[in-house]
């Protein structure tokens, strides 16, 4: 089954799956960690940690996609 | 029962995030890192589900999943993954996962598999208890019988109950067929959903499509409000359409037009309304000649009848009648309180050697009047005698009890029902 991104992109097809695959590590943290923040605030409870947490992961996909983007633009 | 999973991943925030959440549904959890530290709580944690990372630092998630399986082969699995491919689906399912979630990680789809996963084990668990209740018992749900006929009606019902089929229950009046469909509704996914039952022969012809379909207000003569038919009531559950062959052919058009496009429209309505129902149809006629004299559509019959079920008369399973007696003295017991305790086995005979005509409806009524008739603490044959006039009696039973009884007797028993009512009241 090809990947919609990669179809007709051979070359950078692997690397462009890499890209995605460490994206979407920071990005599930950060999804997950808003989620329970919600749930926490919706319970009265302190949201900070869990927000903090998202930030971060945030952050570091952030990070993974400016290196990630500056990989896939070298010549 | 709240399920116990076991989360293996190795990133730090995505293992705390799910194993929040999965707390958070409801779940006990644990969270581990890597597949060695897995293997190490497996057998102490001893986790329903686990929810694994394919890629760990030091290991393959589909491995811990597939040991984890070999230990216990009623484990579930959730695999994780970033790195999405045809062959690692299909390798992930063929290891008996469950389901197989893509990173980013959407905390509403985690929700939709584990309330999905929970549900399927709750059904299963019950469906477990209910089957170790027939073995012990020879009971499933408000059924009874150990006899191979019904023996073979049980395992029918628990393989169509999982299913949407639907089902079309045939046989005799007094059989049963109410209690089959009430069966399959509460060994369904659509338990606690509604149960509704409706007889096509007690409503006039000209009322049943309203009654079934609903109507809209000012759609007749009468109709002064809008009112929701049968199928709406059902809607996620389960509709029993009893004597199904006494619907009219108009109408059973109509119903084969619900069943093929799954919406329907109230009586002077303008909007099809979608339905979710399982159909369960009964009938006491045999179907095939209800189709050759036109009471039945052919084309209603092979759609409603995609799973049989055909429950035999009482008098082809002669050795149920003991266990079905027993067990309704017992419910009528629990109710009048009349100190019933126990059958004469002469008595338990003469129902064994009765035809049976009314089937297990006749059976329940029989034992009903033989407990209000009894005095003491056990139901003896002269009072069935009474009740079944035409009986073929064993020797045993029949030589005690063949005379009528005297006034006297007669007089001492009426005295003994309304001391008991007086004592009931």
């Amino acid at each position: 089954m090809s990947d919609p991104v990669t179809a007709g992109a051979p070359d950078s097809g692997l690397d462009l799956k890499r890209f995605f695959h460490d994206l979407a590590t920071p990005l599930s943290g950060a999804s997950l960690h808003l989620e329970r923040a919600s749930r926490l605030a919706a319970r009265g409870e302190d949201p900070e940690e869990a927000l903090a947490t998202a930030r971060r992961e945030l952050h570091r996909a952030f990070d993974l996609f400016e290196r990630g983007r500056a990989e896939l633009l070298k010549p | 029962m709240s399920l116990r999973v076991l989360v293996v991943e190795d990133d730090v925030a995505i293992r705390r995030g799910l194993e929040s959440a999965l707390r958070d549904l409801g779940a006990s959890t644990k969270a581990v890192g890597t597949a060695g530290e897995a293997g190490r709580v497996m057998g102490e944690f001893d986790p329903h589900v686990l929810v694994v990372d394919l890629n760990l630092p030091d290991g393959d998630g589909l491995e811990v999943f597939r040991a984890a399986r070999e230990s216990n082969p009623e484990r579930d699995g959730i695999v994780v993954t970033g790195q999405a491919s045809l062959d690692s689906a299909v390798e992930a399912l063929r290891a008996g996962v469950s389901d197989y979630l893509l990173k980013p990680l959407r905390p509403a789809q985690l929700e939709v598999v584990f309330q999905r996963l929970s549900a399927r084990r709750t059904l299963e668990s019950e469906v477990d208890s209910l089957r170790a209740e027939l073995q012990e018992t020879g009971k499933l749900g408000d059924l009874i019988g150990k006899s191979p006929p019904m023996v073979k009606v049980f395992e029918a019902i628990r393989r169509v109950a999982i299913s949407n089929a639907p089902v079309l229950v045939t046989g005799q009046s007094g059989t049963g067929k109410e209690v089959v469909a009430r069966t399959i509704h509460r060994l369904s996914r659509r338990a606690a959903a509604p149960f509704v039952a409706f007889n096509c022969a007690a409503i006039s012809p000209t009322l049943i499509e309203s009654e079934l379909f609903g109507h809209e207000r000012g759609s007749f003569t009468g109709a002064d409000k809008r009112r929701v038919g049968y199928f709406e009531e059902a809607n996620g559950g389960t509709l029993l359409l009893d004597e199904i062959t006494e619907m009219g052919p108009e109408l059973q058009v109509k119903l084969l037009r619900v069943l093929e496009a799954r919406t329907l429209r109230r009586v002077g309505g303008t909007q099809d309304l979608r339905v979710d129902v399982r159909l369960v149809s009964a009938t006491n006629r045999d179907p095939l000649e209800a189709i050759r004299e036109n009471k039945l559509r052919e084309d209603l019959y092979y759609r409603l009848n995609v799973f049989p079920i055909a429950l035999p008369p009482l008098a082809e399973r002669r050795e149920d009648i003991a266990l079905l007696a027993e067990h309704f003295r017992k419910q009528i017991e629990e109710q009048e309180r009349a100190g019933v305790q126990a059958w004469d086995p002469a008595a338990l005979r003469a129902l064994e050697a009765y035809p049976w005509p009314g089937n297990v409806r006749e059976l329940r009524n029989v034992v009903h009047r033989a407990h209000v008739m009894t005095e003491g603490d056990t139901i003896r044959p002269e009072v069935l005698e009474e009740l079944l006039p035409d009986a073929p009696r064993p020797a045993a039973a029949a030589s005690a009890t063949r005379s009528t009884p005297s006034r006297a007797q007669a007089s001492s028993r009426a005295a003994a029902s309304s001391k008991r009512a007086r004592k009931r009241s």
